[in-house]
Formats: structure tokens, sequence, C-alpha cells
């Protein structure tokens, strides 16, 4: 197996040191997914517990983000909150990037199918993105299936496409050709020679898609198509919260902060991911 | 040429046939019965009945489709179950104020961005440049909503500068038009700023290191003339290709700040609908969302032929 | 760059100087424009402006003439005869005559499933005798004609011109055309997004003074202009900035920021003017074993419900009476709600009625503020005594559609809903849909109970306040025996409008005349 020198990821650990918002990035990553997917043992307030009478009550030593206006603990719900972004946007990302390196394989190595589902991709992708979500969302409920399926779709064209540019790339390469030449079965020739070239940028997606669907799930919820409330997610309770912005601010404002540094620190440390792994894409447009 | 154009009409036809299909599968199998909406809290069984048979729901699927496709190629977008208005005229009504905050948007977004990435890139790792980067990933990264809501503490509320909703027309005045717009505006073009700003600070950095710029250079060539003459005019193509691509995500927004800023658009149109479950306006609004995106991008694809004479197909 | 400029350019519209204009936001979009197609409040207020009705409630619940003249009653209460008022115009120029009024109370009563249909079933010949008067034949002695006709709740019996009440009334009527004081612009109408209203000068007010629905109706604007705002803070703040001059229903919680403000009036509709409900379906299991719906409502506990939706304890009311708290014949018999629940109780009930851990479906809108915490707390009540809840969420117009299946949870089904309703709906003892016992009735539940039914007919025939007081009783105790539903609470509805349109007529519901000086 043979690879170019852009195609091997420059050694990790000294690059992540030398460059400052790399390491803020993940850095700041870490710790939110820390917090968040250790929820259960961080809070020891229920979620879901409604205290009536303890609503809206600002920061306190019991609660310390506050309370709601079912007199739910903030704290709990937002890193509770925080665990269902970060799980939805890990399946977003696997299941588009699955899906759309399927799709971009079959439309960029088999020439009979590029054109239809090229023209398929096309079409999903002239779909606004949100209004798909949208529309898909409220045809199939809030569940966690409906909700994982209505954000990937719209992100699996640019998945395709960037497999299908890579794989048009390497298929003319003469190892390519002359293998094919020498009989290699065509899952073969996939598996060695074209997948390896499509896991970098893919990786890179990869983050930019958590971002994307974190970022979705967020507007759904605030549009009141999302989780149902009972279900603490980042975006229904800065909507629950939105009635109550002048009355109870930190409703809306820790749930917006802690969102806007979850997708801040899968931006910085995706970009500079970019930097490292594929220093052909950095000039590209980020989608 | 005209064939060039011709090719690329024809191949946006079955893109807007998948994206009619797609919508219409989509939105049939939904939960939810509009004619119980319309008949309201109590309203009897039978007159819920009548109501979903008067408006041709209960007709069998493959029907509706061709009725629906046939509908479509007469530009006809079906009528909103709930006010019987034709979904043209509804998305008449509403967009005005959508492409009034669409084009201010892009308007700040291109008198803006453009010059910041610019001279980022012309100051490429000084302090501008870092600072520019860092706050662009800051305003990627922070909702719209929250933006919204922020810009509205601030201005209307604390310090009574703006409205705290709402839209008035040019009809009314050039300076009540801004008066409203300019919040949502703001909203609205935070993110797609920062896009811009990153892509023309790279595109730009691009053609600052090709050769014939370190050419004209060499020739003695004034940087400004450098910049613009040769260096902007390279950088376009990139930039306008992402602007066009990038509707989609302008449209995306549109919804979002017209909810905050209750402003009588076509993105409030669609959510409405959808919670209405008024599903030929839903219909009809992605619809023409995405024909307006196959529309401007194919535009866009005509115009390289203008930015870029190394195009030629 | 936009801040430099707007600033020194800020400036409010400006309406004409002659014409006044008043800007208001309902509760809720207005979409569909036919009061007796729906019986959603913000049609039927908006029908308050363009209609005009027979007879009309007073501030003590009384029924009023309000196009009607006079009339005569028969010795044996059996026959009536009613003459209009002279000079009643429709908004397109022509007469208001008893043939329209006929129509219009025919299509009314074929939309109306409790008052409306009651009189039908009464009525054995109802018909215009000449240009202004009509007459109505009873079949039997009928106690509440004119409350009937002066029925304030939706659908109202509003009159239009005859050809357009000739629709059937499952079909939208096609234009909106009345006899009341405010002439409907259709050009300017966008529905869920604004709707325009102009004094109608062919309006001829009664001489007396405004009493609730009832009295002279004269109008001080010559422009209403009514606005959708769905979000409520905006909807403040918007009031407050003078963006807009009349806010229906301002949450208790930001009444605060209105209290102070500078030239705004903060009102309350009247103590009790709208009650939260609780609905079980009747159906399926586990609720259709009474003794589990026994069990049930031994679990609740109204000040968690008030609490947790309204917090101001000066703006709700404790209240189990199922005719409301406003009721004459309001009675706290049978509501165990209103106290502390005794838990240990309730659990006992539970495990002596057989309930074997059936799921209880518990439906919850997610887009209607007002009574968005509601569930959670039924949820947490019930699970508190061992029962198996689920909050299935979803928004109103799904919710409408889930609430009329009659399957079971596993098939798309439900247990309980819960409810906003205003107490206009609840205070009859022969309209409340919750009471309603009947065989074949409609309203979701099911609640089929041979004896209520039986109440509520005698209710309607009685002639005597005292034989009506003893029903009421009765009815009070029935439902909380069977528990056809849960009042849940109540509270006082509150409206915000600038000051300068205090003289609006107070009414439980937006009306936007004053009285004749």
């Amino acid at each position: 197996m043979t690879t170019t020198a852009l195609d091997r990821p420059r050694s990790f650990w000294p690059a992540l040191t030398r460059d400052p918002m790399m390491f803020t990035g993940l850095a700041l990553l870490v710790a939110l997914v820390g917090l968040a997917m250790l929820a259960p043992l961080i809070t020891w307030h229920d979620p879901a517990a409604l205290a009536p009478r303890m609503r809206l009550k600002p920061v306190s030593a019991e609660y310390w983000l506050g309370t709601d206006s079912l007199g739910r603990d903030l704290f709990s719900r937002v890193l509770y909150g925080g665990r269902l972004s970060i799980t939805l946007a890990a399946l977003v990302s696997v299941i588009s990037v699955c899906a759309g390196l399927l799709l971009g394989l079959l439309a960029g190595y088999f020439r009979q199918l590029d054109a239809v589902v090229m023209r398929i991709i096309d079409g999903i992708m002239a779909i606004p993105g949100l209004l798909l979500a949208i529309a898909m969302v409220a045809l199939g409920g809030a569940t966690i299936p409906t909700m994982v399926t209505a954000i990937a779709i719209p992100e699996i064209p640019r998945v395709a496409r960037l497999v299908r540019s890579v794989v048009l790339s390497v298929r003319e390469e003469p190892y390519v050709e002359a293998s094919l030449g020498m009989g290699t079965a065509t899952w073969r020739v996939l598996w060695r020679h074209v997948l390896p070239s499509t896991i970098n940028p893919l990786v890179v997606q990869a983050t930019f898609i958590c971002a994307s669907a974190i970022l979705i799930e967020a507007v759904l919820g605030f549009l009141g198509l999302g989780f149902p409330p009972e279900i603490p997610s980042l975006g229904s309770i800065i909507s629950e919260g939105r009635p109550f912005f002048q009355r109870a601010p930190w409703i809306v404002l820790f749930p917006g902060v802690f969102l806007a540094l979850l997708i801040l620190s899968v931006n910085l440390f995706g970009d500079a991911l970019r930097d490292r792994l594929d220093p052909r894409m950095a000039r590209q447009r980020k989608d | 040429m005209l064939n060039l154009i011709f090719k690329r009409v024809l191949a946006a036809i079955p893109v807007m046939l998948v994206v009619a299909t797609v919508v219409f599968l989509l939105l049939r199998l939904a939960p939810g019965d509009p004619a119980r909406v319309i008949a309201g809290d109590m309203a009897s069984e039978e007159a819920v009945a009548q109501v979903r048979a008067e408006m041709g729901l209960d007709r069998p699927l493959p029907t509706q489709y061709a009725l629906a496709m046939g509908a479509l190629l007469q530009g006809d977008l079906g009528s909103s179950i709930i006010s019987k208005d034709p979904v043209t005229t509804l998305i008449g009504q509403r967009l005005g104020p959508t492409m009034a905050l669409a084009i201010c948007a892009i308007l700040l977004t291109i008198f803006a961005a453009i010059p910041l990435g610019v001279f980022s890139a012309w100051w490429h790792k000084g302090l501008f440049d870092r600072v520019t980067l860092a706050v662009t990933v800051l305003a990627f990264s922070v909702p719209a909503f929250v933006v919204g809501y922020l810009l509205i503490l601030a201005f209307s509320v604390k310090l009574n500068w703006f409205p705290v909703q709402g839209y008035a027309g040019l009809a009314s005045g050039f300076g009540t038009f801004l008066y409203h717009m300019a919040l949502p505006t703001i909203t609205l073009a935070t993110v797609f700023v920062a896009l811009i700003t990153r892509i023309t600070r790279g595109s730009m950095l691009e053609v600052l290191g090709e050769d014939f710029v370190r050419t004209a250079r060499a020739k003695g060539v004034p940087e400004r003339y450098v910049l613009y003459r040769h260096a902007l005019r390279n950088a376009a193509v990139p930039i306008v290709t992402v602007i066009g691509l990038a509707l989609t995500t302008l449209i995306s927004g549109v919804v979002v700040t017209e909810t905050i800023f209750n402003i009588p658009g076509v993105g409030r149109l669609i959510v409405d609908a959808v919670l209405a479950r008024d599903y030929p306006v839903v219909q009809g609004t992605i619809l023409f969302f995405s024909f307006v995106y196959v529309f401007i991008n194919l535009a866009i694809d005509l115009l390289y032929v203008v930015l870029d004479p190394r195009i030629r197909y | 760059m936009f801040l430099a400029a707007a600033a020194p350019l800020a400036a409010v519209p400006a309406a004409s100087q002659a014409e006044t204009t008043a800007k208001f936001v309902m509760h809720a979009p207005l979409r569909v424009l036919d009061p007796i197609l729906t019986s959603a409040y913000v049609t039927r207020n908006h029908g308050y402006l363009v209609y005009d009705t027979l007879f009309s409630m007073d501030a003590s619940g009384r029924p009023q003439p309000q196009m009607v003249a006079s009339w005569t009653v028969s010795e044996d209460g059996m026959n009536y005869v009613f003459k209009l008022r002279p000079g009643l115009v429709f908004h397109d120029g022509a007469p208001v005559t008893a043939e329209d009024v006929v129509a219009s109370l025919q299509r009314w009563q074929a939309g109306d499933a409790t008052i409306g249909n009651r009189l039908k079933n009464a009525t054995a010949e109802l018909a215009a005798t000449g240009a202004d008067t009509f007459t109505l034949k009873l079949k039997a002695p009928y106690g509440l004609v004119l409350e009937s006709l002066a029925k304030e709740s939706s659908p109202v019996p509003f009159i239009m011109p005859k050809r357009i009440a000739s629709a059937p009334a499952s079909q939208a009527i096609s234009e909106t055309i009345g006899s009341g004081p405010y002439k409907f612009v259709q050009a300017d109408f966008q529905a869920g997004v604004k709707a325009t209203y102009i004094k109608f000068d062919g309006y001829v007010p009664r001489k007396e003074p405004a009493s609730a629905f009832a009295g002279g109706k004269v109008v001080t604007v010559d422009r209403l202009e009514l606005l959708n705002i769905p979000d409520s803070q905006t909807a403040v703040n918007a009031l407050r900035n003078g963006e807009i001059d009349f806010l229906e229903d301002v949450p208790p919680d930001l009444m605060p920021q209105l209290k102070d403000a500078k030239g705004i009036a903060l009102k309350s509709y009247g103590k009790n003017s709208n009650m939260f409900t609780l609905r079980m379906n009747w159906l399926q299991a586990p609720f259709n074993n009474v003794k589990v719906r026994r069990a049930a409502l031994a679990a609740l506990y109204e000040a968690d419900y008030l609490d947790a939706q309204i917090g101001d304890p000066d703006v709700y009311q404790v209240c189990g009476a199922v005719l409301t708290c406003v009721s004459p014949y309001a009675s706290e018999e049978g509501a165990t709600q209103i106290n502390p629940p005794d838990l240990a109780n309730a659990r006992k009930l539970l495990k002596e009625s057989g309930y074997a851990g059936e799921k209880v479906v518990v439906l919850h809108p997610t887009d209607l503020p007002i009574f968005a915490n509601i569930a959670p707390v039924t949820a947490q009540a019930l699970r508190s005594i061992g029962m198996n809840v689920e909050i299935q969420s979803m928004d109103w117009a799904t919710l409408l559609s889930r609430r009329s299946k009659k399957e079971g949870v596993d098939h798309g089904g439900w247990s309980i809903f819960q409810s906003n309703m205003s107490s206009l709906d609840l205070i009859s003892a022969v309209g409340n849909p919750n009471l309603d016992g009947r065989a074949d009735s409609t309203y979701p539940g099911w609640t089929h109970d041979a004896v209520m039914d039986e109440l509520r007919s005698r209710f309607a025939a009685a002639r005597t306040e005292d034989e009506r007081r003893e029903l009421a009783q009765a009815i009070q105790r029935r439902n909380y025996e069977q528990v056809m539903y849960v009042p849940l609470g109540g509270y006082s509805k509150f409206k915000g409008y600038n000051a300068k349109f205090a003289d609006m007529v107070d009414a439980p519901i937006p009306l936007f005349w004053t009285s004749p000086k």
C-alpha cells in the first residue's frame, strides 16, 4: 500500500503542544464531554424531578445553575442535555459518514451508478438542511432514531461528494489501473487503494458534522420541534426558557453558553485537525 | 455558450424532480391530522371527517402523487389546507420580508466579510489575522438564537435603540425599514460573515502565493493593484461558489431569525405550517426554496465563465 | 455601521393624524375565520368583532336582548315570538332579516354539539314570519331558550347573511360579512400573521350601558390590527415599547415586568376566568375501571399544578367546583385534589382496584406555554402511587388528532389529557363538555353515564332556581363519584394594554368596544 506524503498524518503530540488553537479546542472538548458524560456521577438532582415551589430560583449552593420553571435543577439538566447532544452528534457523524462513504464509493467507482446517485445527492443537497430536518422530525416524531436520521440525511450528500471526488482521483492512479489489469477483485481494490485515501478527509468532515449536528438539534429544540421536554436537551431547555428570558435569564444563558462552548471546541479541534491531516483540504471551502 | 446554458438547465430538471418526490413522500407519511386542527378543540368526529374529505386527504397515495406532480408542472404548488389560499400566493405575500432580510444580510456580509478576509490574508499571521480567526470561530459556534436574544437584551430592552420585533417594509420609509431590520440582519449575518471571511482569507492566501502574483510584484506593480486586479479577481471564484452553496445555510438562518424577531416571512410560514400540519404549504415552501437554490447556483455556474477565463467546459 | 445610521433615523411609523389605530395580540394566531366550523377561542374572539348576536350575556350571567327588540313567550312556555331591532344592517349594506337569523341559527345548531344541539332537539319549529319577526315553537318545555341564544362560548350563535349561512356547518364560509361593530378587511388578511378590522359606521348600538357581552357597543377606534406574536416575552416587550396596544394573555411570570410600566395597564378578566382540566379515557384500561380513576384522583394535588404553571398565588385559585368557582352553584364537594394528597391512601386504593401495571399515556403539548407545565405534574403524581406512566409529547395539532383515537395505548391511543379551558365553557351544567354523559358523546374521554345525562336533562328542563341548585349539587357529586373529569384549579387570566384604551368594556374575553356615553 503506497501513500503519498500528503496522506500520511504528521505525528500528533508535538503538533498538539505547538498549536494553541488545537490544544485549547481539544482541552475544552475533553472537559465538556467529560462533564457531560459523567453527569450521573456529578449531579445529585434527578433532571426530571419537579419541585413546583422551587421554580425559577437563581444560582445557589443547592442548585448550582438555578432552577427552571418546573423547579428542576438546571445543572443536571444542562449536563444531561450535553450528554444527549454529544451522543446524538456522534451517532449522526457515524451514520452520515458511513452512508456517505458507501454512496460516494458507488458513485465514484461504478460509472453507471454515478449519474443516478449524483442526481439524488444533488436533489437532497438542494433542500435546505434545516427545513428537511424539520419536516422529517415533524412527521416521524421526536424520537432518537428519527432525530438521528433527520439530522444525518442532509449531511450525507457532502460526505458522498467528498468521497466521490477522492475516488475519482485515486481511480486514475497508475497503481490502481495496474491492480485492475491484473484481475484484482473490485472490493479488494476499494479496500486497499481507495479507502485509505478517504479516511483523513472523512475524519475532518466527521468533526464538522458533529458541530453541525449539535447545532441543528439545538435549533430544532428551540423551534419546538425537538425532543420532548421530559428529555433534557440543550435546545429545548433554551426554548422553555424563552418566555422567562428577562425574569430568569439563566435558563437560556447557561445552556446557551454550554452549547456555544461545545460547538466552539469541536470547531477548533476540527480546524486544527484539518490543518494536520489534510493540508489539501485546508485550502478548500469549509462547509 | 448557448449549448452550455442548455445543458446546465437540463441538468437541473431531474434535481427538481428528486426534490419534489422526496418532499412529497416525506410529508405524506406524517402523523397528525390537519382536519382536526381546523375543526378545533370540541368539534364532533363527523365534522372532522367531512373537513378531511373536503380537503382531499382521504385519496390513495399514488393518486395524490400523480396529481401533485401534474400540478407542479403547471406551477401550482397547491393550496393551504387551512386558509385555502394558493401556496404561491402565501409565499408571494411573505416573500418581501424574507428577501429584504436576506439581501441585507448578504450586503452586510459582502461589505464586512470580504474586506476582513482580504486584510487577514494580507496581514497573514499578524494580530489582525489571529483576532479575526478567533472571532470567526466564535461566530460559527454561538447559535443564532443566542446571538439574537443577546442583541435584543442589549439593544432593545436595555438601550431601546431598536424594536424588539416586527418588520416594516420599505414603503414605510427607509429609516423605519432599517430601524426594524438592524438586529435581525446582524443576527442572520453573523454566521455568514464568519464563513465568508474565512473563505475569502483562505482563497486570497492561496492566490497570493501563486506565481503570477509574485511576477506582478517583481514587475513593480503597486500592491493595491496586485490586491484588487490580480488576487481578488481570481479569489472570487471560490468565494462566489461558497456564497451559492451556503445559501442553504442562509435559508436555515432565516427560519430562526424570523422566529425570534417575529418577521412575517417565508421562514416563519414554514414553521407555522409544520406545526399546523398544513401539508401543501410545507411542501410548496420547501420546493420554492430548493428551486431558488438551484436557480442561483445555475446563475453562479454561468457567472464563472465571466470571472475565470480558465474555465471552459 | 447600521447602528450609527439607524439611531438618528429611528422613528416609529405614525398613523394618519385623524385615524386612531390599535394593535392587539391574542393568545394564538388567527387562521380560521369561520366561528361555527371551529370552536377555537381565537376565531370566537374574531367573531365578536364582526358579528352580532340575538341575545348577549351581561356581567351577572343573565341573557339580555341584543339584536332582538322585543319578544313574547306563551303561557305554557312553548311558543316564542321575536322581533328584531330596526336599522340592523350587514357590512355589505343589506338589511338583516328574519330569514338570515333562521339560517344562521340552523347552521349554529348543526355545529354546536351541546347547547345548540339540545335546543334543536327541543324545537318543533323555527321559522321567519316576517321581515323582522321569527318564531320558535318547542316540543317540550325548555328553560334555556334565551340562555342558549345568548351563549357566549364557542361556537357562538352569530348572525350571518342567509347566503353565507346556507353553507353546511362542516364547510368553511366563503366570506366574512356580519352585522357587528367592525368590518373585516379581507384584502389585509394573512392567516396566522395579521388581520385588520375597521369601524363599521352602519352599526347602531343599543342605548343601554355595556355590561360584559350585552348592552350598547360603541366603537372608538377607527382601525384595529390583529398581529400574531408567538413568543410571550417578545409580546410583553412590544407592549412596553408601545409597539402594540393590547395583549390578550399576559403570562403570570411576566406580569411583574408590566406592573410598573408607564402607561400600561394590567387587568384581570375576573377571578377564575380559566381552569385547567384533566380528562381520562373511559374506553381503555386502566381508566375504564372507576376504582382506578378514583385512586388516580386521590393522588392529585391542585397546588402542585398551580404552582408549576402559574406560580403566583395571587393569580391562581384552588378550586374543585366542576362548574367553576364563579358559578352561582359552585361547590367543593368531593374535590379531594384541593387538599394535599394522602398518598398512602391513594396507593391502597390503587392496589384494591386491581390495577395490574397497565401503561398510562399522558398527552403533553409542547407548543402552548399556557399549559406546558401541567402534564409533567400529572406524571409525577401518578408515578408516586405506583402507576406506570409515560408522557408523550407532541404539538397541539397532533395532540388533538391523538385525542380522538379510541384505541388502546399500544395502538396510538391515550389515557389522560389535560386542557386549559375558559370558565365560559365550563360554567354551564348543560354546556360543559366534560359532563356529557350521553352514549354517543363526542368529547374525547367518552364518559358515558346515564345518571349524569339524566341530571343534565333535568337541569335543562328545570324552571326554578332551587331546582337548578339541587341538580347542580348532584352533578358535582356524580362527577367525583365517577371521575368524569378533574378540575385542576383556576386562575385569573390577565390582559395588558395601553392605558389610553382603558374604557374598553370589561368582559371575560377581549371585546373592543365601549359603553355608550
